[in-house]
């Protein structure tokens, strides 16, 4: 699925994002105001910003969350020179055209084993045959690399595993389904410093041999130290307020968001 | 895991049983006696001739002249569905088998036909499950498992012929767990009773092939009024299954069956049932089995079809140190009612039950639980676990949780819980976002719900409901 | 009902009410967004014998219901209780939660429960439990053990056992 043919990229313009308003349900609340981006293959843009200033609401709405609605704006993928608008088009569709979500707090799907998702996703792409012998075997790399059990395949997803284990299973699916466009919504929470240089170590893997687009969130600039953005964006109430390179998250690291507001 | 390999394995080693009997013909002749014709409706005379012309002992006559008129007695339930719908004058109580007419392929209704071609069921079994077409494999494989069980002692026989062989160890057995007078649908079944499992194991004798009722007879292993008693000896070990995946097309709009089981000291008896009988049926069944010292009952049910069934696998753990489960899965779609459920009761000491109960309904469908968990006076130390979930597919779809408790054992630990879920958008927007289109992430929510269930099921039966369960979730 | 409902039964309150054939407490839910809790504790002593039923009905989105019953039961007292959460068609993302526990303290107790739910919602949230045993024989230890007798120790149990669900009563805690 991934190509390191052509320049691909993730466009996002003027994007106002709203959703329903939890203290008053007749009406909506905006939470995104405005958020201009473009990520291209082989970047990684890292995403910054206080708590509830929008940033998994960004990459929910990218994913097609149907809590999330855009009120105005686009987001666009450009393959070569045609380019897609993705403001209507369902979750599955938009994973079709190569995008992928790590989640925060993913969810459990009792009875549903991975192992039965992974194969039934691979039979629906129709792109590769594989029998089930190689597609086991191309598994169980990828969960001897994250250190994870072989188990956990024959378990319900997400059911009964650690927080820091749901994160690695989601790097797990990213390496098998092979996206272009990854987000990552605070990867590194919940992880300890083991874990996080095993997922980091993945990812970098995956980048390294695949080049897709990537935006991290993160809090702590604690993952950037592993995994090196290109470009450091930092959301507040809904907006991008400053953009700039690594060493913008230093800055963060040092002095906090406040003093950001501030200037 | 299940791989096309192993799948395909199973597929030539049936191939290979149906060629060792191509050459075999099973009697095939026409009947030269002129065509017995009982008229529709019940009455005591017909109850006669019915016991009549299977040539019964007086006893059995008697049984069901007492049992037919308690049924005119006995008012109808009075929980669950509403049963108005059956008009009991139109019903024909007994057909002789040979005078079944083969329903013609052209008339079986597409639904039907559409279901049998998704499951991808052989065109000779497709017909024999609508009731048209000769089935010759399963008859095949009957006697051959027949001849092998008989030299362990194993008895696995229709119920007619139960009667007939086996007089003493029959009438030692017969109606003692479910008397004639139980209620108004097993006072129908005594009366009219018809087709059916008549199986004796041994002691200590242990059967590693589950028993089918498909492999008999294919006219009788569907009746109406099916009867059947099981009776396994001490130290035994039996797994009995019952129905089908496959939608079975009936033209008789009302069943009411009766299962009687009898567990003796340190035996093991699990009986399978998985019933999908066509949209115009009234599925109402006793089911009821008595577990003595040590001894271990599992009822296995999964309720797909019918448009009413009303049935509660019971076990009653009569022995100390007895062990029950119900383990249930019922879904309701447009129209159709499971009222399902399952009742124990502790009567020694120190018996352990579990009852795990998961239904899922759409549409305007109801699949409701209700179930009775007593312990009696004299019961001691009674430990039960029981879990009741219920998904809900549609706005318009209903379901009930009705669990009756009621404890006089004052050493008892028991603990019910209860959920009704709903598909999660959230996990949904999961499934979705790993590409699964939506009806897809349904069925799959769907088939991990009932998993805990399914996955009790031998293999090709647990492939074939989940594809089920697809197919009606869409 | 506009309000949210706040319901608290105490062991001597359910002594007046339930232990000859009451009426059913019957709540019905019909305003948005609202709120009904009902706390019911009994002390069975002697031959006393308790017969009840709490009805809730949901028909408005939005609601919430909790009933929580908690009985004791000492000598050859009983409790037959019958609890029903209805959640109609109407009463979209509503929620209910019904539970009744059984302490059992002597050799001669009766105890007939019935957590009923129905739901014709396909957005209802709906759990239930019911649970009956004697008091565990760890908890019972270690309490003796910190030097108060049986008799006291089963009656800090007990005591406690009754008030457990009272930490869970949201309108309390505004």
């Amino acid at each position: 699925m991934a190509t390191k043919s052509s320049k691909n990229s993730l466009i996002i313009k003027n994007l106002h994002v709203e959703t329903e308003d939890k203290t008053n349900r007749k009406s909506k609340k905006e939470i995104l105001k405005g958020v201009d981006l473009e990520i291209k293959e082989g970047e990684i843009h890292a995403i910054m910003g206080p708590n509830g200033s929008g940033k998994s609401t960004l990459l929910n709405a990218l994913m097609g969350h149907p809590s999330y609605q855009i009120s105005e704006g686009t987001i666009q993928l450009k393959t070569g020179d045609k380019t897609k608008k993705l403001n209507d088009l369902k979750a599955d569709e938009r994973a079709n055209l190569g995008l992928f979500m790590a989640f925060q707090h993913p969810i459990e799907v009792p009875g549903l084993s991975f192992l039965h998702m992974l194969r039934t996703i691979k039979n629906l792409k129709g792109t590769e045959k594989q029998s089930l012998e190689e597609l086991l075997e191309e598994l169980q790399i990828e969960l001897k690399k994250l250190k994870i059990d072989e188990k956990a395949l024959e378990r319900g997803i997400n059911e009964g595993f650690s927080g820091g284990e749901k994160k690695k299973l989601e790097i797990f699916q990213m390496k098998i389904l092979k996206p272009n466009f990854i987000l990552l919504d605070e990867i590194d929470s919940g992880l300890d410093i083991d874990s996080l240089k095993i997922v980091a170590e993945n990812i970098k893997e995956y980048f390294k041999k695949y080049s897709p687009a990537m935006i991290i969130i993160t809090h702590y600039a604690r993952i950037l130290k592993f995994i090196e953005p290109h470009k450091v964006h930092i959301l507040s109430d809904g907006k991008i307020i400053k953009s700039g390179g690594k060493a913008l998250a230093h800055t963060l690291e040092k002095h906090g968001y406040k003093e950001l507001n501030d200037k | 895991m299940h791989s096309k390999s192993s799948r395909k394995e199973e597929k030539s080693q049936a191939q290979k049983i149906n060629t060792l009997f191509t050459n075999y013909k099973y009697g095939f002749h026409t009947d030269t006696k002129s065509k017995l014709v009982i008229p529709k409706g019940l009455n005591e005379k017909i109850v006669r001739q019915i016991s009549k012309i299977k040539e019964e002992p007086k006893w059995m006559t008697d049984y069901r002249v007492k049992a037919y008129k308690e049924f005119v007695k006995r008012p109808m339930p009075n929980f669950g569905p509403s049963l108005e719908g059956i008009n009991f004058d139109d019903i024909h109580y007994y057909i002789r088998p040979q005078d079944k007419t083969q329903n013609k392929w052209e008339d079986v209704p597409a639904e039907i036909k559409e279901t049998f071609d998704r499951l991808g069921i052989p065109e000779h079994e497709k017909r024999s499950l609508a009731g048209s077409g000769a089935q010759f494999e399963s008859e095949m494989i009957y006697h051959s498992i027949k001849e092998s069980l008989s030299k362990k002692g194993v008895i696995f026989d229709s119920i007619d012929q139960g009667l007939k062989k086996y007089p003493e160890l029959f009438k030692e057995y017969f109606g003692t767990i479910v008397p004639y007078d139980d209620n108004k649908f097993s006072a129908l079944n005594s009366a009219v009773w018809s087709g059916g499992s008549f199986i004796y194991i041994p002691k200590n004798t242990y059967v590693d092939l589950p028993l089918q009722a498909y492999f008999r007879i294919n006219t009788e292993s569907m009746g109406q009024f099916e009867r059947t008693l099981i009776i396994a000896d001490e130290g035994s070990f039996l797994h009995y299954i019952e129905g089908c995946t496959a939608p079975v097309y009936s033209k008789d709009s009302l069943h009411s069956a009766v299962v009687e089981i009898i567990v003796k000291k340190n035996a093991h008896v699990q009986y399978t049932t998985v019933q999908n009988w066509s949209l115009n049926v009234y599925n109402l069944v006793t089911k009821r089995a008595y577990a003595y010292e040590n001894a271990e009952m599992i009822w296995l049910d999964c309720n797909v079809g019918s448009k009413i069934t009303m049935k509660y696998p019971s076990i009653y753990l009569v022995g100390d140190n007895s062990k029950g489960e119900i383990k249930s899965l019922a879904m309701a779609k447009d129209n159709q009612c499971q009222d399902t459920g399952g009742k124990i009761i502790h009567m020694g000491k120190n018996t352990t039950s579990k009852i795990i109960a998961k239904s899922i309904c759409k549409d305007h469908g109801n699949a409701s639980y209700r179930g009775l968990l007593k312990a009696t006076k004299s019961a001691r130390n009674s430990f039960n676990y029981s879990k009741c979930d219920a998904l809900i597919l549609s706005p318009e779809a209903r379901s009930d949780t009705i669990p009756k408790i009621s404890i006089d054992d004052p050493t008892a630990s028991i603990a019910h819980e209860a959920s009704i879920f709903k598909i999660d958008d959230s996990q949904l927007f999961y499934l979705m976002s790993r590409g699964l289109p939506q009806d897809t992430a349904v069925s799959e929510i769907v088939n991990g719900f009932a998993n805990p269930i399914v996955s009790e099921l031998p293999m090709e039966y647990a492939i074939e409901l989940k594809r089920l369960l697809e197919i009606e979730t869409e | 009902m506009t309000k949210n409902f706040s319901l608290i039964i105490t062991p001597e309150e359910a002594k007046k009410l339930f232990l000859h054939k009451s009426e059913p407490i019957i709540v019905k839910l019909d305003k948005p967004d609202t709120l009904a809790e009902i706390l019911v504790m009994i002390k069975g002593e002697k031959d006393q014998k308790y017969d009840f039923a709490i009805t809730v009905i949901h028909s408005a989105p939005h609601t919430k219901s909790r009933i929580y019953v908690r009985s004791v039961l000492e000598g050859s007292s009983s409790v037959n209780f019958a609890g029903t959460a209805r959640i109609n068609e109407e009463a979209d993302f509503s929620d209910t939660d019904l539970s009744h526990h059984t302490l059992l303290l002597s050799e001669n107790s009766k105890t007939n429960t019935l957590p009923a739910m129905e739901i014709i919602s396909n957005t209802a949230k709906g759990n239930h439990a019911a649970t009956i045993g004697r008091i565990n024989e760890e908890i019972l230890f270690y309490i003796e053990s910190r030097g108060i007798n049986e008799l006291q120790a089963k009656k800090l149990i007990a005591k406690n056992f009754l008030k457990a669900d009272i930490s869970k009563l949201e309108t309390l805690k505004k």
